[in-house]
């Protein structure tokens, strides 16, 4: 195995009596696009202030390329690329006026700066607009400078937080596409928040799932999905019968089968996990025909990263 | 090299921001340039010869007949003040004087010579004990006037043009009196044949410019420095220039607060940039920018409005540059209170104008100059008339540039103790 580039051991950050980040410890590979995926108020961002240097740890470390972010700040922050969840540019300047302002606190002068400032202005695809106020740009365009600024110093790591927050489709697909392009040319690693499952899977080779400070699970999208085997019914009933759920979990196609509580309607909501949701779906209707049962409702949950995280938590990525 | 770019980019940022620029730039002319063609380059303030009623102290030492026909000679000009009040007296700072420890004119012509002194008469009469009885003698007398040298010369040669012509018509009418006198005991014993001319005599008026038998005795208070008071110019460039600097620390702390809110503070300190860098570009930004409103303000009063600056640039210099440490300092520390932004203005307003920015502060009451050296606005605008009006130099104005020092030294460590980077 490679020496990890990016290396926390029980990282943990207290906001008073607040416990944000539990004991946190992952390690990401050079040249890997690691997911952070929660929701809001997981501590996936609490986290990212921690390894930018932003915030020092309660207690733990962290360690980028060899260099304690708590000990070795101004090291690490040349090494590494910061593009914030917020917008955080000077509005009334342009494109090229921002990347030239922040390309000159990395040290960078004269022809070595205009050209990193073009390349940038080109990986985002802004040249035409760079000479426009960023107030007059749309949400994804700004979303893009912002990327431009985490790259304008060549970071070996770009900690990447929620950065498709508020963007047109279009935008959207160009950040993909950026991100992909800097690990598949530039060797890039890359450390990606998000809630949105889709860009997880789409871009990171392995995924954490955080919720209330703590990761949960960890693991590449693919090995995350099959814990759900083939997918999960969720089936709306009159009321909680434990030997409907035994009955159910009896089936062949069926892994797991049991009730959850359901806050809002209170009615009874068995949840099943299948090794194949339609043949399990099949087997469950007959069963429920012979026996004569009532179904109230019926959910079909598709094996990604959102249904695992629903799956591990109880509670929706987006809630 | 962090803190260059971070003050280049401040700057850029604010020739970006017109409403910014307007309130810097801008309104300090919009208020210099109208009030300065309205009222002239002259005493537009009217601090060199208003036109209320002149206060004139009379001490008189004589309750005779002559001390007081020339107490009511005066009073037809002036109004005339036999007596101060124990409020005056212990203002005058002569509560424990010994010729105050009872009434009487000792204590009032010790007060009166006080108040010339301190410029708040411009003269005062002192009549002596043996006034009356030497004019009723036919002797030579004299009046004495106590005169403030700085103060505004019409006024002094109103008061010396009263006081002489009611001295010489008290001297001409005794002088006539007794003439007549003498002429109706003469008639009465001479020869017929003069009879006519001596009633011709009699009724010849005297010479006008006839020697009076009362002289004026000018003189000028003990002690007196000579304070010059400004003329329009003076008073309103420098009053609304002091102003509009310290609008610098509304656009100091909402430059902070902006930085914070769009996050690009939060970015900045995740690249290679110190904290103190960071807060030290945007302070010299802002020296800068109040160092330029400075030059640019004096400059369109010297050539637009040949204001004199006087000699004493260096001293000018650090004098402004005094005032601008002051005005960031305290910008700094405004970005530490939350919530105070949209109060910030009025807060701006009202210490101008208690600095004496927006009207002389010779024309406030005294306890409203004693609040005004509460604000930094009042020890920079005394400096600037120092340097600009009286022509003093820089040990004159050391003082001022020291309490604005210590204004700027008071609010940066305020700001630096609270200043927190992570809200």
């Amino acid at each position: 195995m490679p020496t990890p580039i990016v290396e926390t051991r029980s990282l943990t950050y207290r906001y008073g009596d607040f416990l944000a980040v539990k004991d946190l410890s992952f390690h990401i590979e050079p040249g890997e696009v690691f997911g952070l995926l929660g929701p809001n108020g997981a501590g996936k961002s609490t986290t990212i202030s921690m390894l930018t240097c932003l915030l020092p740890p309660t207690s733990g470390s962290a360690v980028i390329a060899g260099l304690d972010v708590a000990r070795s700040a101004a090291e690490v922050k040349q090494l590494i690329g910061v593009v914030p969840q917020d917008l955080a540019l000077y509005p009334t300047l342009s494109a090229r006026e921002n990347l030239r302002f922040f390309g000159e606190l990395f040290g960078l002068r004269g022809k070595p700066l205009r050209d990193r400032v073009e390349s940038v202005l080109e990986y985002v695809g802004m040249t035409e607009r760079a000479n426009d106020p960023i107030k007059s740009y749309s949400g994804g365009m700004k979303r893009r400078i912002n990327l431009a600024v985490g790259l304008i110093h060549s970071p070996r790591v770009l900690f990447l937080d929620e950065p498709t927050v508020g963007v047109d489709p279009q935008s959207r697909n160009h950040i993909f596409e950026s991100v992909e392009r800097l690990n598949r040319e530039e060797g890039m690693t890359i450390l990606y928040t998000t809630h949105y499952m889709e860009e997880a899977e789409r871009l990171c080779r392995r995924v954490a799932i955080m919720d209330r400070g703590e990761i949960i699970a960890l693991n590449t999208p693919r090995e995350l999905i099959a814990m759900l085997g083939g997918g999960i019914l969720r089936i709306g009933l009159p009321q909680a019968d434990p030997a409907v759920a035994q009955a159910v979990q009896a089936l062949p196609q069926v892994r797991s089968a049991a009730f959850e509580p359901d806050g809002v309607s209170h009615k009874a909501v068995l949840k099943v996990e299948t090794r194949s949701a339609n043949p399990a779906l099949l087997e469950i209707i007959q069963l429920f025909n012979q026996q004569g049962l009532e179904i109230l409702s019926m959910e079909t949950l598709e094996p990604n990263l959102e249904s695992v995280f629903l799956h591990l938590t109880g509670k929706s990525l987006r809630a | 090299m962090n803190l260059l770019a971070i003050l280049k980019n401040d700057l850029r940022q604010l020739t970006r921001d017109i409403p910014q620029l307007a309130v810097l730039f801008l309104m300090p002319l919009a208020f210099i340039l109208p009030i300065g063609f309205a009222l002239g380059g002259g005493d537009g303030y009217g601090l060199r010869s208003d036109n209320r009623r002149i206060s004139l102290p009379v001490v008189s030492y004589d309750s005779g007949a002559s001390a007081e026909e020339l107490r009511a000679s005066l009073e037809e000009s002036f109004m005339v003040e036999n007596w101060f009040t124990a409020q005056q007296i212990e203002a005058a700072g002569l509560a424990a004087d010994p010729d105050c420890q009872t009434p009487g004119p000792a204590c009032f012509e010790r007060t009166a010579r006080r108040m010339v002194g301190q410029q708040q008469r411009s003269a005062l009469i002192i009549i002596p004990a043996d006034f009356s009885q030497r004019i009723a003698d036919g002797q030579k007398t004299e009046i004495t006037l106590v005169y403030d040298p700085g103060g505004d010369s019409t006024r002094l040669m109103q008061i010396e043009g009263v006081l002489k012509g009611a001295a010489v018509k008290l001297s001409v009418t005794h002088s006539v009196n007794a003439g007549f006198d003498q002429l109706q005991s003469l008639s009465a014993v001479a020869p017929e044949e003069m009879q006519t001319e001596l009633e011709d005599g009699l009724n010849t008026q005297p010479a006008a410019d006839q020697q009076p038998a009362i002289r004026l005795e000018t003189v000028q208070p003990a002690n007196y420095t000579l304070k010059k008071l400004p003329d329009t110019f003076q008073q309103t460039i420098p009053g609304y220039t002091v102003m509009y600097v310290f609008f610098l620390v509304d656009y100091l702390s909402g430059a902070v607060r902006d930085e914070k809110r769009n996050g690009t503070f939060k970015r900045l300190l995740s690249m290679p940039v110190r904290p103190a860098s960071l807060l030290g570009g945007k302070l010299l930004a802002a020296f800068v920018i109040g160092m330029l409103q400075v030059l640019v303000m004096f400059a369109i009063g010297a050539a637009v409005f040949g204001m004199n600056l006087g000699t004493q640039y260096f001293a000018l210099f650090l004098l402004t540059a005094a005032l601008v440490c002051a005005a960031t300092a305290i910008g700094l520390a405004a970005a530490t209170v939350p919530g105070l932004s949209s109060g910030l203005v009025p807060m701006l307003i009202i210490a101008a104008l208690l600095g004496g920015c927006m009207f002389p502060i010779d024309l406030m009451p005294p306890f409203l100059r004693t609040l005004s050296h509460l604000v930094p606005h009042s020890w920079a605008l005394e400096g600037f008339l120092a340097l600009i009006v009286r022509g003093q130099g820089l040990s004159a104005v050391l003082p001022q540039i020291g309490v604005l020092l210590a204004f700027a030294a008071g609010f940066f460590f305020l700001a630096v103790r609270r200043f927190d980077f992570e809200d």
